[in-house]
């Protein structure tokens, strides 16, 4: 598989003598990289892969169940937390709160106990965390 | 019941006349009712963020305001973030910000786009000389030497600087004022021009006073002073306008907030300020710094700045041409 | 107040409490992702200035110990790195653990830690002098070659496909260009975007891009996710043999994290990957790396920790802040009315002197706390992943804000988490883009400096000593992969010597 959506980075917009030079030459270097790498695949020659595979999981090896739903879930409500946190009304405990509340939900089986379980300690570890950086001058919603 | 002296009745109709106006000042003296957060927008440890948790520290302890004044730090970018984000805060008086002349070199060079004007000044909270400094052993033994050798060989003396601030305007005010020419090397804050100094990577570099006096064990040696006066720690030194060369300009510690904060919040802050800076320890801090610890209020401020703001800009075109010089080779 | 005294000072039961705490504090946040020692150090700046200013130094000093180290833990545990510099033990540390010795794996990690902090704290105390001299020495010239060194060696690590890892190296220094451009002061490729001013901050993107991710890919994995790491605690014990075995390496490594502490701006990061790498170049068994090498693990730890010692000879000696932890650190001594240089050695050796000597007290505290305290980790990882994934995201989230108070780095950090994922399913290496990012601005900026003083001119590259030696390392180090695989092609495709008749057992 090939990502080379990055080729598309012009070389810069911008006026002056040195600030231009190494972008622009990094881009080059990228686009001909992913040309080369190109031209290798079609060629019918792999890629290699990468020997040291830093995120462990990600790959097929899959021997179990995956649910990548849960994954997608996952990655859309830290998103969504974000997006909470920056919008100035709500304020860092709720949105905390409600983060984890529904993370520990999506993560687990659906007992009604659980839930309980989960959102007490959501808005408990919320709680905390509010207080220890509310003390430490953190406002924590710019 | 005695009869009121004419001077009691006085005092009580003064008290009474200053009930309505107390109340009026009560409504803007409501201010701050929350804490004030304060943005440096200097990495924490730098000398200005010294001097604003000096006084921070000051406020707080001795209540000089009735709410707790909060240091936040964000060096990004040179500081431009920090000094941005105070702009386009709420004009509500809850943020100010506290940074250097960088504040009006960094527009010059283009970096932003928005000077001094864009605030409204608090104040002044601190002064200190700069001057330009060479190696103890340099082959310069004073500043004519530097103007001789610069005047025969254009651009062949290094100057260690920090783009776009002081150390990078100031070394080019003298250069158009002393019709010389030098070659700036980019190098980055004090101690790092410092380094680069004592490893003779480059020949000369600006240094505030304190800095001289720092380094002068580490064998920097002050050239000249671009003060009115000499500086009485630096007595040896003469000033640039000794030697005939106009050039006087200074750093400051300036306090500001976006615009549009009510001069009454301003003034709160100011009395804190100046109080916080009239305390005997912060005095004798600011001295062991080296710093000269004279409050200047906004008005007066914003009136001296604006008449920096030419010649600020005159050398900010300087910079610029040579951009657009190299541009062409 | 001499070494001795000062050593003796810290086991009065004030200062002595106040170092634990800090080590432990320290640790406790090196584990946890997102909130790095240098948040916690600068977060905890304010108060030390109510304390007297050889508390306050030895306070930061144990926490910035303790939190180089913590790191490991969760590295390995979880393989989502506590603090940057644990990336790449996230990789060793963990396959090690999965094959069923995590204990073994937190041990070598722990000694390693103490050993690179202690050789580091042997060149901090002994070697100063000389060692700032050297660094002053070194212009823009040096330190580019120096960083171009780094960089080619560090291009070697993932030769199964050099083209994805160049790439991903390049891709790296590309997200490094916008911002404001260290050389000229020009702000460049913000396309228009404020926010963009202040450039992409190295630790959200690479908070992003591991802990994100991983968090990431363990809900995928929830079901399979169910064997944790059974907490053995078995091997532990890091015996005199192991010492032996793995000693050259920890030396070497420990040797290349204090210089590269002592250079300006590159950091433990850089370090661990170099060590590393230089490891796996050096190994008998280089196949190992990534799977569970005892080896990388033990390179490096250990030089992470040694950055520590080093760092502080430049701090010390000349005042220079090479990043956030040692501007605080330069921030407490400037406060507490202190300035460091030779006036410092001279006029406060008390402070110099805590200095080192907290220094090593700490690593030893914190190796102590972490073996006792590596039990009660690990039972952390009995915890249900539906708390701590959430729970890892939002420490994150909030060590993004903290950094520079602004939301921006919170979707940069996301946005970085999602680029993470689509890297490693494509299989690109991540580790280069890392190293990209945090050296290209280093190495840009050293090279227009240089360029600035020679007037244009790329003589000095070669004519200065130390600068041309270097070029000449890394440009060997660069053909060195291409001459290995040539000189195994021409063995033969099935790697066996060409016409030297059947070698194979069985004829």
């Amino acid at each position: 598989m090939i990502w080379r959506e990055a080729r598309g980075l012009p070389p810069a917009p911008y006026d002056p003598l040195g600030p231009k030079a190494f972008p622009i030459g990094v881009s080059v270097a990228l686009a001909a990289l992913g040309l080369a790498m190109l031209v290798r695949l079609l060629i019918g020659r792999s890629l290699g892969r990468a020997a040291t595979g830093m995120v462990v999981g990600l790959d097929a090896a899959g021997d179990h169940a995956r649910r990548p739903w849960t994954a997608a879930g996952i990655l859309l409500l830290a998103f969504g937390y974000a997006g909470a946190l920056s919008v100035r009304s709500i304020g860092f405990l709720p949105a905390t709160a409600a983060y984890l509340f529904l993370s520990g939900v999506l993560l687990g089986p659906l007992a009604g106990r659980r839930v309980a379980a989960v959102a007490a300690f959501a808005v408990a570890a919320a709680v905390v965390l509010d207080l220890l950086f509310r003390i430490l001058f953190r406002l924590d919603l710019t | 019941m005695h009869t009121l002296t004419r001077r009691e009745a006085l005092r009580i109709l003064a008290a009474a006349g200053a009930v309505p106006l107390g109340l009026a000042g009560a409504a803007a003296a409501a201010y701050p009712d929350k804490p004030v957060r304060m943005i440096i927008p200097i990495a924490p440890g730098g000398q200005t963020d010294v001097v604003g948790r000096l006084l921070q520290l000051t406020i707080d302890k001795r209540k000089l305001l009735p709410q707790p004044l909060v240091v936040i730090n964000n060096a990004a970018a040179g500081g431009t973030v920090g000094t941005r984000l105070v702009r386009d805060s709420d004009p509500d008086g809850y943020t100010i910000g506290m940074f250097h002349m960088g504040l009006l070199t960094a527009p010059a060079v283009g970096v932003v786009d928005y000077d001094h004007t864009a605030f409204e000044l608090v104040g002044q909270v601190g002064r200190t000389q700069v001057g330009l400094g060479c190696l103890e052993d340099s082959r310069f033994k004073s500043i004519q030497d530097v103007v001789a050798e610069a005047k025969a060989r254009p651009e062949t003396i290094t100057v260690a600087m920090n783009i776009g601030l002081l150390p990078h305007f100031v070394p080019l005010m003298f250069q158009q004022d002393a019709g010389v020419r030098f070659r700036y090397v980019q190098s980055g804050g004090g101690a790092v021009r410092l380094k680069s100094i004592l490893g003779k990577h480059t020949e000369l570099s600006l240094f505030s006073g304190p800095e001289f006096l720092l380094f002068k064990s580490q064998g920097i040696r002050p050239l000249v002073m671009f003060s009115e006066e000499r500086v009485p720690e630096l007595s040896g030194v003469p000033t640039a306008k000794e030697i005939g060369v106009a050039t006087v300009f200074e750093e400051r510690v300036i306090v500001f907030a976006p615009k549009g904060v009510p001069r009454a919040s301003l003034d709160v802050v100011a009395r804190a300020l100046r109080a916080a800076m009239e305390d005997p320890e912060v005095a004798a801090r600011y001295k062991g710094l080296g710093i000269d610890g004279v409050f200047i209020e906004g008005p007066r401020l914003k009136t001296i700045l604006d008449g920096l703001k030419g010649p600020i800009t005159k050398v900010g075109d300087v910079v610029k041409q040579a951009q657009a010089e190299q541009k062409k080779k | 107040m001499t070494l001795a005294d000062a050593f003796l000072h810290l086991f009065t039961l004030k200062a002595f409490a106040v170092m634990v705490g800090g080590v432990a504090l320290g640790v406790s946040v090196g584990v946890l992702p997102g909130i790095t020692a240098g948040t916690l150090m600068a977060l905890t700046l304010p108060f030390t200035y109510q304390m007297s200013s050889v508390e306050a130094v030895s306070l930061l000093i144990a926490m910035f110990v303790g939190g180089v180290s913590g790191g490991l833990i969760t590295a390995t545990l979880m393989r989502i790195p506590g603090e940057p510099n644990a990336i790449m033990t996230c990789l060793d540390g963990y396959q090690l653990a999965r094959r069923g010795q995590p204990g073994r794996a937190l041990g070598l990690g722990n000694a390693s830690s103490l050993v690179g902090g202690s050789l580091s704290w042997g060149a901090l105390v002994l070697l100063s002098p000389p060692l700032a001299r050297l660094a002053v020495s070194f212009g823009p010239f040096e330190n580019f070659a120096v960083i171009v060194m780094a960089l080619i060696l560090i291009s070697s690590l993932s030769e199964a496909s050099f083209l994805k890892g160049l790439s991903s190296g390049l891709l790296g220094m590309l997200v490094s260009y916008p911002g404001i451009d260290e050389s000229s002061g020009i702000v460049r490729l913000t396309f228009g975007v404020n926010a963009l001013e202040g450039g992409f901050n190295s630790l959200p993107v690479i908070l992003g891009m591991f802990a994100v991710s991983q968090v990431v890919a363990d809900a995928l994995n929830l079901e399979g996710g169910a064997e944790p790491i059974r907490a053995s605690m078995r091997g532990m014990f890091v015996s005199l043999r192991d010492y032996a075995v793995h000693g050259w390496n920890m030396v070497r490594s420990s040797l290349i994290g204090i210089w590269i502490g002592i250079l300006p701006g590159v950091g433990a990061t850089v370090a661990s990957i170099v060590a590393y790498t230089t490891a796996k170049n050096l190994s008998k068994h280089s196949d190992e790396f990534g799977s569970g090498s005892e080896e990388a693990i033990v390179a490096a730890e250990s030089a992470n920790n040694a950055t520590t010692g080093g760092t502080l000879v430049p701090i010390l000696t000349l005042g220079i802040a090479g990043g956030l932890t040692d501007s605080v650190l330069l921030g407490a001594l400037v406060i507490h009315n202190l300035q460091p240089g030779p006036l410092l050695f001279k006029n406060n050796p008390e402070i110099v002197n805590t200095i080192f000597a907290t220094h090593l007290v700490a690593h030893l505290v914190m190796f102590a706390l972490m073996t006792f305290g590596i039990a009660l980790f690990a039972r952390l990882m009995l915890v249900p992943p539906a708390v701590i994934l959430p729970m890892v995201i939002v420490f994150s989230v909030i060590g993004a804000f903290a950094l520079n108070n602004r939301p921006f780095d919170i979707w940069v950090m996301l946005g970085f988490g999602l680029l993470g994922i689509l890297l490693e399913l494509a299989r690109v290496p991540l580790a280069p883009f890392v190293v990209g990012l945090v050296l290209a601005p280093a190495a840009e900026a050293e090279l227009r400096a240089g360029l600035m003083a020679s007037a244009g001119s790329y003589l000095p590259l070669v004519q200065r000593p130390m600068a041309g030696t270097m070029l000449a390392i890394a440009a060997a180090l660069f053909v060195w992969p291409f001459v290995r695989e040539w000189r195994r092609a021409a063995r033969g495709p099935a790697g066996r010597p060409p016409e030297t008749g059947p070698h194979t057992p069985g004829g």
